[in-house]
């Protein structure tokens, strides 16, 4: 058995019937995390001795139009480990707490992923517009399906 | 005596800010309380753009997110394309993409070198630092055929091969830049002006660093020793010999010297890289998803129905998900791409060094003076044109 896939043996262990480990590929580990026990999940993985992940290196959204995915890509500068994780959310009224006073780096891929998916962050300092223009009123643009002013449809 | 802050607006038309970037400063008398960058203004949408693209189609986006590194941005995509559809790359095209991605990081720091300078006062230094960059913008020219925006790569390899006088080109620039980088040290990293605008300016802290997710030369001016080149080898980076150069100054002049050392690196990488290029071919063969060379597609028909197929239909990856991050000029540059078995990427997310350092500009500025602003910005390197993509 790899060093690798003890890491998740270990998250799924910590966090019974909430972490499950999902299969993307054979070198990358990666996890589905419950929405409820974010802030608790990457608390562990920051702060146990045996995960130490400290850099967050990408946030990114992901509509599968039957629900909506945050994949978050996290890396351990101490013990060279790398981890996906993600955490499914219902495209009705989607809500995942926020994580940005754990992970600096969080704060604008959050606001991002609030703007362009409509994935609402719980108690984010600011969730002002980032890229879009304030006055911005057609939907979350990054929805699969979202048809605006110019916006050319894939052909079929 | 009731005082109160006064809120200024730098940008998003303000010379210094490298593009459209407006910050909002807060400030009391000439010291920054709060910035607060507002971007957005260059978003056009090419995360959204690339999922009605063939996957082939979406290399010539990438060029224009940092158009500072179009190199670098085409081998992050092509990286993880060839992860997902498990392509081998021929170790020349390898060797071609580490010399000319090392070339693009000189392009690079050399505008940044160039605009940052003058920023801070140091006019001269913008026209050294074209004049250089003008002969690595020749050799683009001379492989590509285009001085910017090159989509070079390909995925699977290279567009065509590396030109007969790629050798003696570069080689020009290896015997011409030493001395070229000695001239900015004479000019900048020991005159006092200089050094009192840069010494202890923006600095943050190594701990704030890593959980802003700062990378590449920034992070580097922290003190870490972190550079996926070597953290995480791809492209055949693990048979080069080069050092990571590190500083523990965490402010502007930190950023500056680390830089400075990167370009005498890649120097050394693109030697080594010249010295060994292996024969062989310059693409993967891997028929249906890397163009057949022209004079088959003219003689054969099997070739000429691929290519039919790749232009018109595309290809269809296997369903899965990939993520490659790269070490750009600016940081890392991450590609995250989901896959449904379709020939359009289902999802294309791009995680743009640019994008996350802007995002840390607060805590670099608080506490400092306006005019520090100016220098921090030029500091961090920013393209905006990756920042909102």
């Amino acid at each position: 058995m790899s060093h690798s896939s003890k890491l998740v043996e270990q998250l799924t262990a910590a966090f019974p019937e909430k972490v499950t480990k999902i299969e993307l590929s054979p070198e990358q580990d990666a996890v589905l995390v419950e929405s409820i026990i974010v802030r608790d999940f990457f608390k562990y993985l920051k702060d146990n001795d045996s995960m130490k992940f400290d850099y967050l290196s990408s946030l990114s959204g992901v509509d599968a139009v039957e629900h909506l995915e945050v994949v978050y890509h996290i890396s351990s500068t101490v013990n060279k480990q790398k981890l996906t994780v993600k955490v499914k959310l219902p495209t009705e009224k989607p809500e995942i707490d926020t994580i940005c006073d754990i992970y600096r780096a969080a704060d604008w891929f959050e606001r991002e992923i609030c703007e362009l998916y409509g994935i609402n962050i719980k108690n984010h300092p600011d969730l002002r517009p980032l890229l879009l223009p304030e006055d911005w009123d057609e939907g979350p643009p990054m929805r699969k399906g979202w048809t605006g002013r110019d916006f050319i449809v894939k052909p079929e | 005596m009731e005082t109160r802050s006064m809120t200024l607006n730098m940008g998003p038309q303000h010379p210094a800010t490298h593009g459209v970037l407006r910050i909002q400063l807060e400030l009391e008398g000439e010291t920054v309380l709060k910035a607060y960058p507002i971007i957005g203004y260059l978003h056009t949408g090419i995360e959204k753009t690339a999922e009605s693209k063939h996957y082939r189609k979406v290399i010539p986006l990438t060029d224009r997110m940092d158009y500072l590194a179009p190199m670098s941005n085409n081998l992050g995509y092509c990286l993880a394309m060839e992860k997902l559809l498990e392509i081998e790359v021929p170790e020349k095209a390898q060797w071609a993409r580490v010399c000319l991605t090392e070339l693009t990081r000189i392009n690079s720091h050399l505008v940044w070198v160039g605009t940052h300078a003058l920023d801070i006062g140091a006019m001269s230094m913008m026209l050294y630092g074209f004049r250089e960059r003008e002969k690595i913008l020749g050799i683009y020219e001379l492989v590509s055929g285009q001085r910017m925006m090159s989509t070079y790569f390909r995925i699977g390899g290279l567009a065509e091969d590396i030109p007969p006088d790629f050798d003696t080109r570069v080689r020009e620039i290896l015997d011409l830049f030493p001395s070229r980088y000695d001239e900015y040290e004479d000019l900048l990293t020991n005159n006092p002006i200089w050094r009192n605008r840069t010494i202890g300016v923006a600095k943050i802290s190594p701990e704030d660093a890593l959980s802003s997710g700062l990378t590449g030369p920034l992070l580097r001016a922290c003190g870490f020793k972190h550079d996926l080149r070597k953290a995480n080898p791809y492209s055949s980076y693990d048979k080069f010999d080069f050092d990571i150069p590190t500083n523990d100054g965490c402010d502007v002049y930190a950023r500056y010297l680390v830089r400075l050392e990167e370009m005498r690196q890649s120097l050394r990488i693109i030697r080594q890289a010249l010295d060994g290029m292996p024969e062989g071919p310059f693409v993967a063969d891997a028929p249906g998803i890397v163009l057949p060379p022209k004079e088959r597609v003219l003689s054969e028909m099997e070739a000429l129905i691929f290519h039919f197929k790749i232009i018109t239909e595309g290809f269809c990856p296997p369903e899965g998900e990939v993520y490659q991050g790269i070490e750009s000029p600016k940081g890392e540059i991450g590609f995250y791409i989901v896959s449904d078995g379709s020939p359009y990427p289902y999802r294309m997310r791009v995680r743009p060094p640019s994008f996350v350092h802007v995002g840390a500009l607060d805590k670099m500025c608080r506490g400092g003076l306006l005019a520090d602003v100016i220098a921090a910005i030029g500091s961090i390197d920013i393209v905006l044109g990756e920042v909102d993509r």
